[in-house]
């Protein structure tokens, strides 16, 4: 089992991180989540990258806006509000704390 | 001559820093994108002159939407300056990534950091000389309310030569053992703020009780205006009436001057309260939230959530919150916001109406709500009407909510008051007596009665405009397209032409208030918008709002005449149109597909 584990245990990672990331827009109100990867335009990432949202970053979704059409993040100490279509394209990873 | 340039992240405290330190009145506010373009102000001292400059916050030395890339071209344009970054230092670990850029391009810089006192309070700590020594250029903590720190530093910005920055000791700089953090924790007025379902009641609320604060029947701004009214048209005009003999002279004292400033004078206490309640929705930081929560209507109209910050501002001055569409990132974007602002109504409007109606209502408190709330109806059908269904971004950095500083409110509420009373007693009075000239003289000058003056002759055919509704002089017609100039002078030239109150019924004083509310703003406004889109387009912009509002009195007044029954007839063809297009949306076309590229 051992072995098996040395052998594979990278793939299974792997998977395992794949299987559970998800969009930013998926996260529920009050959850954390570690940010993996922004696939949106190269202006809207440097905005972002400003407002401290960058890969390896802990956000939390503290709320949503009417309609849900927003997110409201806390990121480090910076607050922000998010359209939800951005959201869609930030690859992340729930936290469970 | 010395630049000194403010730079730094929104909502750092730029501005407030900069009214701090050179008595000016920039526009200053708690929500992020206040400042839209580089104000400066020249100060002069012991033979020197340095001219301050506050620019539109940045994020970093590479734009993103339109106000940053001005700023960001004004600090390449200069090179004999002096760079202040103002850093509010709650979010130094964010803002010290523009700091090092700053440094980088190799003008004096110099650090003020902002906030301190709150940033304490919540338990983060600080070593300025240690930082100072870390970047390599000086770090100063300032607060901008107190008087000797603000002294301080500007002694400092003002004599020492400041080194030119060794950009050598960035690299490997790190923030460990200078400063620590504060931490964060959402007030229990922020939880109940952003959330999603009580925001906007609470907003609608507020906005309700000071409306009638403001025009409720035995409320403050009523009695007020009243009293001041009296005060200026009866008891001054008396007194004075009485010191003068000639009739020329008593009637230009009294009537030219007295009479219509003090009919626009008089709503002073009234735009008070009202100037108040925006500061206050600025200052303490209510905006933010409102931006946020009302992004989900706003997506919905094509927009985003920082419309909310124009349209609030457009209760103020229509002028300014066109020049705040810069902080939008598209072009297209801002000239569908401008083309819909003029129909919020500004404080200007608030004596015209309110002179019009209330000679027909007991109390028209209900009526100018209905107006206020017509305008906002409208003003967000046209942005139905225009939407593409294109997706707009909305990244927007939330502040922390806080309570105004009470002093600071102050001064900001009288500074623009006296803006509002220098307007009255310059611009209008100028106006009004031009025009009390020209209604009392005819062309041999000699003093004749009002139909056969110069202006008579003048503006005879003006009389035509609202022949349909009712009015058959042509004074109102006139008093009413003097608006164009400033919208204090209709209700000013009412007060002028009729003391004695009005010669018309009330649905063509309803009509005439729709009049009003739709026609083209001011030329000041024209003009702010001419900057933004260019002069065609506004000039255009204006027509088309002056015959559309031409036509919708008419409408409102047909509809008065004859009662529900066309009310229910245009509300149905409304509801028709509406739905016929969102069928045709339907089917022709999903979101974010343009017409264009269906129709091949």
């Amino acid at each position: 089992m051992g072995s098996f584990l040395l052998l594979y245990g990278w793939y299974i990672l792997i998977f395992c991180v794949i299987l559970y990331s998800m969009n930013l827009s998926q996260v529920k109100n009050g959850e954390y989540a570690t940010i993996i990867q922004i696939n949106t335009e190269e202006s809207v990432k440097q905005r972002l990258k400003m407002l401290n949202v960058c890969p390896n970053a802990k956000v939390q979704v503290v709320k949503r806006s009417l309609f849900k059409s927003s997110l409201l993040l806390e990121v480090n100490g910076v607050r922000l509000g998010l359209r939800r279509e951005i959201a869609e394209q930030i690859k992340v990873l729930r936290l469970y704390i | 001559m010395r630049e000194i340039i403010f730079v730094g992240n929104p909502n750092a405290g730029k501005s407030t820093l900069f009214n701090a330190l050179t008595g000016a009145h920039a526009h200053t506010g708690n929500w992020h994108g206040v400042t839209v373009g580089a104000t400066s102000k020249l100060v002069k001292k012991e033979n020197q002159a340095f001219l301050y400059t506050d620019l539109p916050g940045i994020y970093a030395l590479t734009g993103y939407s339109m106000e940053e890339m001005h700023a960001i071209r004004y600090i390449q344009e200069k090179n004999n300056c002096l760079l202040v970054n103002v850093v509010d230092v709650r979010t130094l670990s964010r803002s010290l990534e523009l700091t090092k850029s700053l440094v980088r391009t190799g003008v004096p810089v110099i650090v003020a950091l902002t906030m301190c006192k709150r940033f304490q309070k919540q338990g983060g700590t600080i070593d300025v000389s240690a930082l100072s020594q870390a970047l390599g250029v000086p770090v100063c903590a300032v607060d901008a309310f107190s008087k000797s720190d603000v002294v301080r530093f500007n002694q400092i910005i003002q004599k020492s030569r400041l080194p030119f920055p060794k950009t050598g000791a960035l690299d490997g700089f790190s923030l460990k053992g200078i400063y620590t953090p504060q931490i964060r924790k959402e007030s229990l007025v922020e939880s109940i703020c952003y959330n999603r379902f009580a925001c906007i009641p609470i907003f609608l609320l507020l906005t309700f009780a000071v409306f009638f604060l403001t025009f409720g029947e035995c409320m403050p701004g009523t009695l007020c205006k009243n009293f001041l009214e009296e005060l200026i048209c009866e008891r001054l005009t008396a007194f004075v009436a009485n010191y003068l003999q000639t009739p020329a002279v008593c009637a230009l004292v009294c009537d030219g001057f007295l009479r219509s400033a003090g009919s626009v004078l008089g709503f002073l206490p009234q735009i008070a309260i009202l100037y108040s309640f925006l500061l206050f929705l600025e200052e303490s930081g209510f905006m933010s939230a409102l931006a946020f929560t009302a992004d989900g209507v706003f997506s919905k109209l094509g927009l985003n959530g920082r419309a909310v910050f124009c349209i609030l501002l457009g209760f103020g001055c229509t002028a300014q919150s066109i020049l705040s569409t810069r902080g939008f990132e598209k072009k297209s974007m801002q000239e569908r916001t401008i083309l819909a602002l003029p129909y919020i109504s500004c404080s200007a409007k608030l004596p015209v109406y309110v002179t019009l109606l209330s000679s027909f209502f007991e109390n028209p408190f209900l009526a100018v709500v209905g107006l206020y709330g017509l305008g906002v109806v409208i003003s967000l059908g046209i942005f139905v009407l225009q939407s593409r269904g294109e997706m707009q971004n909305f990244i927007l950095e939330l502040p922390e909510m806080q309570l105004p500083n009470i002093k600071f409110f102050l001064k900001t509420l009288r500074f623009r008051l006296k803006q509002f009373i220098i307007k009255i007693v310059t611009v209008v009075t100028a106006f009004t007596l031009a025009v009390w000239f020209l209604s009392s003289f005819n062309f041999q000058f000699s003093y004749v009665p009002m139909q056969q003056s110069i202006l008579a002759h003048l503006c005879e055919g003006l009389k035509y405009v609202f022949y349909p509704i009712g009015v058959y002089d042509w004074q109102t017609a006139f008093a009413l397209l003097s608006g164009l100039i400033a919208k204090e002078n209709v209700a000013g030239l009412l007060g002028l032409f009729y003391p004695q109150g009005f010669a018309f019924s009330s649905h063509t004083a309803l009509a005439l208030a729709v009049f009003i509310l739709l026609c083209s703003p001011c030329i000041s406004a024209i003009a702010a918008s001419a900057r933004e889109i260019g002069w065609k387009k506004s000039l255009f912009n204006a027509l088309f709002q002056t015959v559309t509002a031409v036509f919708a009195s008419y409408v409102t007044y047909y509809v008065l005449q004859a009662h529900v029954l066309i009310l229910g007839v245009l509300l149905l063809l409304f509801i028709l149109f509406i739905i016929k297009r969102i069928c045709f949306e339907r089917i022709y076309r999903r979101k974010s597909v343009q017409l264009k590229d269906v129709h091949r």
